[in-house]
């Protein structure tokens, strides 16, 4: 059992001698410092939020500040993003549509994550009839394709944000479940769960306190990912009608109601396509950056 | 001369797919207070699996673990916490034993956590100080995570952690041996120091056979789930009698020049006991193997004073009366 | 003195280093050595002396970035080695020189039979048919102890013990001048090492090959080697027969690693461990890499160049106090 490598000896060594105390937080976040493209979706989507909070006060115009003279026209000064057509600044819409993506995507991808971590926890840890009976539940979810599902759970239970976070949410639980549940059947066969028994820990401790967090990294590279996933679930239930109803502004709506007028009023949808392309974009290159700035120290 | 642990006609059964493993089958022993007992034999001698079933890591399947005279071989979870405190092991893989995401200082401090032994947090800072001054960790170290540090300070930590509860019996199961020869030589010591001071009692699980020497007062060979040889240390090295232990002690590649050895080597290969016949176990591959040896289980019996062997022809092959 | 002809493999002052970034690890810092046609050496030292670096630079299969043979020459039959186009070096990897690793487990194929993996080396250097390959992996399947009616079995079917005789098997199969053993029997249960350990003397012999040991383990060196190569550091510390090495050793290092065994025969209280730790390799002191853990050690090493000296004919050891 002599396949050590040498490089491992060295960090052990130039750590001895610098005295240096790093925490696994700031080793990650020192990694992903590194990662140029990350940092720059990061402040992307800073950016995001602050308009998601802030609308109020960054909009130049009201979201629903209706005026039939100044309807359809192009990007100008006055109206940076164009018209649509109940005269209405796109612009500010925009800024305002990014309240109900986010917050469907933060609230249903929590929802999500949380639902799927306890069944894939429990199932994972206490096998046998308990994991065989949530693994089934699990495989009925996803063998629904994920976009049908949402479109049911949401016709059943009308439109609404909080219904559209649900009918969202739902559909990804699978993912969390069997991610967490491969974690816990890995972590459960190593030494250090053994010892924390054999130093008196019960089932609750080790759960909370050694395998949790132990596959925390790759539970939030995958909320991350599915943010992407969720604004694109939600602008899609507005899309074809259910979910986020208008006046209130969301991006998928403002593409549906621009959909006829596309030929000759292209800004109409090309401003919110791009600003969910943008978002989703962004949250992907985020959730990579954060799984490469992750990963390597969990490998070893 | 007081009996610290004892384990009579103990038994732990795995069911598999082919049917059952008998890992370890009718095991007793004694160990005295302060002594060291080594348990030595090769990969499926169920030599980890006795230990992990003694501490109560896994359930025995028959059999009785007796602890300072009490009977602890059915203990409900509460009970088992409790006796935790007397009984602590120590890991083989000095890497994969210690949390990943938890620094030195926090994984000595679990133990103490649990158990609530100290009152406030500078009382657990001063214990937590003081273990790895005993283990010779530097306390600079305490901040670290184990990937920053080499096999022999991991192990070092391990050890901590066994002693944090201060039990009486430490169950140690291959501690040196995935460390350096000088490393280990180190950690052997250390755990020495630690006998002779705090009058410990180990059960000194390993493969390697000059380890084991050097460590126990006696030794238990086993060989497929079963007991083969008991003795003394010395007199195990002085007489070997059962024909495995004599083939096992003479494979040990020695390093000194000019011995060249006349050993006979073993054939075949070493298998898993499932669903095991009747007779002696090691009978397909020993050259001194009789009708008997193959359809009737060897007695474990004592063929010297204090010598036990489990062998029909023990005292033909050994020429004794 | 030796015969020049005799001499198969001849490293000399061969330096190695790994450059990640800034950091560069010194792995291998001038060795020499020289093993001679059907000798076997043992190459003896822990965790980060530079053994596997070593093997590595021989077979010239260091992953390059980051490692890099940065000088020294590898004299193989008279080639250098560290000189020869990689399409030359093809023929002379496992046909001239074969390496056996550590692992069984992983060393092997799990989807090909074992009998395919042993010809596969065979067709590849020695231009025959199929089917005379396969006669020729039966044959040595024979002689690794393997029944050849195993052919078309696969690795998952054998034992650790079985798996490494098969790894023995394709590495012998081009019948190679050198054969390098990577640690071979670590991973094994003692009374299979013995049976690993026989075979591999056994077949050395008859095939006339050369072998370079690598191993942690001073015993293991006894059964096979007739000469030893103490590492430490990247360096060979002390170098010369096996009855130079055990009988009458002499670097500071090499007896510290006597002291820290335990053994058969003494009844040793307390063991005798070097204290303190291998230097970083890529924060290695000035002097004498071992100074820092040497009860020896004075100013003079800590700062000095250490010279090699011949103790006797044969024995070399590098140190600045051992030689009188």
């Amino acid at each position: 059992m002599n396949n050590k490598n040498s490089t491992d000896t060295t960090v052990a060594y130039s750590n001895e001698i610098f005295g240096r105390k790093k925490s696994l937080l700031k080793e990650v976040w020192e990694r992903f410092l590194k990662n140029k493209p990350a940092i720059v979706c990061l402040f992307i989507i800073a950016l995001l939020i602050i308009c998601a909070v802030f609308a109020e006060q960054i909009a130049p115009y009201g979201p629903d500040d209706q005026d039939l003279t100044r309807k359809l026209q192009l990007p100008s000064l006055k109206f940076p993003f164009g018209t649509d057509e109940y005269g209405r600044d796109i612009l500010s819409r925009i800024i305002y549509g990014a309240r109900p993506s986010l917050l469907v995507a933060a609230v249903s991808v929590t929802f999500s994550c949380i639902a799927g971590t306890f069944i894939g926890c429990v199932a994972g840890y206490y096998g046998n009839i308990v994991d065989n009976s949530f693994m089934r539940l699990i495989d009925i979810i996803q063998a629904i394709p994920s976009m049908m599902l949402a479109i049911s759970i949401a016709a059943m239970l009308g439109s609404g944000l909080g219904n559209v976070m649900i009918a969202v949410g739902i559909g990804t639980i699978p993912n969390y479940a069997r991610l967490v549940r491969a974690s816990i059947l890995s972590l459960k066969e190593q030494e250090f769960i053994e010892a924390a028994r054999s130093v008196g820990a019960g089932n609750i401790h080790i759960i909370f306190r050694h395998i949790l967090p132990n596959c925390l990294a790759p539970i939030i590279v995958q909320a991350t990912m599915s943010i992407g996933a969720a604004i694109t679930a939600a602008a899609g239930l507005s899309f074809i009608g259910l979910g986020i109803m208008p006046p209130t502004p969301e991006w998928g709506s403002m593409l549906s109601s621009g959909r006829a007028l596309m030929r000759r009023y292209w800004h109409v949808v090309t401003f919110p396509g791009l600003m969910i392309m943008m978002t989703v974009f962004s949250f992907n290159i985020l959730g990579d950056g954060l799984r490469d700035a992750m990963d390597p120290r969990l490998k070893k | 001369m007081s009996i610290l642990v004892e384990v009579k006609n103990l038994k732990k059964y795995f069911r598999t797919a082919k049917g059952y493993l008998h890992a370890v089958d009718d095991v007793s022993f004694k160990v005295e207070k302060g002594k060291t007992l080594g348990i030595v034999g090769e990969s499926g001698c169920g030599k980890s699996t006795l230990g992990r079933t003694v501490v109560h890591l896994l359930e025995r399947t028959d059999g009785k673990i007796f602890f300072e005279g009490n009977d602890i071989s059915d203990l409900n979870s509460k009970q088992t916490k409790a006796i935790r405190q007397d009984m602590q092991m120590i890991f083989q893989d000095p890497f994969s034993s210690l949390d990943p995401r938890m620094s030195v200082s926090e994984i000595i401090a679990e133990p103490l956590k649990i158990y609530r032994k100290c009152k406030n947090k500078s009382e657990l800072a001063h214990e937590v100080s003081h273990l790895m001054e005993t283990v010779g960790l530097a306390q600079r170290l305490a901040n670290s995570y184990p990937h920053e540090l080499d096999g022999g300070r991991r192990q070092r930590i391990g050890v901590a952690r066994a002693l944090t509860l201060k039990p009486k019996l430490i169950i140690c199961d291959e501690p040196v041996s995935a460390l350096d020869v000088s490393i280990q030589a180190q950690i052997l010591n250390l755990m020495q120091d630690l006998q002779e001071e705090r009058n410990l009692t180990y059960l000194f699980i390993t493969h390697n056979l000059a380890v084991v020497k050097h460590v126990s007062d006696n030794i238990l060979v086993m060989y497929m789930g079963n007991m083969v040889e008991l003795s003394s240390s010395e007199e195990m090295f002085l007489n070997r009698l059962h024909p495995y232990t004599k083939a096992l002690l003479d494979a040990v590649p020695i390093p000194i020049v000019g011995e060249k050895k006349n050993r006979k080597l073993l054939k075949g290969e070493i298998t898993s006991p499932i669903n095991p016949k009747p007779g002696c176990r090691f009978a397909v591959r020993c050259d001194y193997a009789k009708d008997k040896c193959h359809s009737v289980t060897p007695p474990f019996e004592e063929v010297r004073p204090n010598h036990f062997v489990a062998c029909h022809y023990c005292r033909e092959i050994n020429n004794l009366s | 003195m030796q015969d020049k002809n005799r001499i198969l493999l001849e490293i000399e002052n061969l330096v190695v280093h790994y450059i990640t970034g800034k950091t560069v690890v010194k792995a291998v810092n001038g060795i020499s050595l020289q093993i001679e046609k059907g000798e076997a050496l043992g190459l003896v030292g822990e965790t980060g002396a530079g053994k596997t670096t070593t093997a590595y630079s021989i077979m010239q299969i260091i992953p390059d970035p980051p490692g890099k043979i940065i000088d020294g020459k590898i004299l193989f039959e008279g080639e250098d080695l560290n000189k020869l186009p990689e399409r030359e070096m093809k023929k002379v990897r496992g046909n001239k020189i074969s390496m056996i690793f550590q692992d069984p487990m992983t060393a092997l194929n799990p989807v090909m039979e074992v009998g395919t993996q042993i010809a596969e080396g065979i067709r590849l250097h020695e231009h025959v048919s199929k089917s005379e390959a396969n006669i020729k992996a039966m044959q040595i399947m024979e002689k690794v102890g393997i029944s050849a009616e195993r052919f078309s079995d696969y690795p998952h079917q054998f034992s650790g013990g079985m798996k490494q005789r098969i790894v023995i098997a394709i590495a012998l199969a081009c019948h190679p001048a050198l054969l390098i053993a990577d640690e071979p029997t670590t991973a094994l249960d003692v009374t299979i090492q013995a049976q690993v350990l026989s075979l591999i003397e056994k077949l050395q012999k008859e095939m006339d090959t050369s072998m370079l040991l690598i191993t942690h383990d001073l015993g293991v060196v006894t059964e096979i080697c007739q000469k030893a190569a103490i590492m430490y550091a990247g360096e060979i510390v002390e170098y010369g027969t096996l009855e130079h090495i055990y009988n009458n050793t002499r670097h500071p290092y090499t007896i510290g690693l006597f002291g820290s065994l335990p053994n058969f025969t003494d009844n040793v209280r307390r063991l005798k461990p070097i204290k303190g730790m291998m230097s970083d390799p890529s924060n290695l002191p000035d002097g004498c890499f071992f100074a820092p853990r040497c009860p020896h050690a004075t100013e003079v090493c800590r700062n000095g160049q250490i010279p090699v000296i011949e103790l006797e004919p044969g024995h070399l050891v590098k140190c600045l106090k051992c030689g009188y």
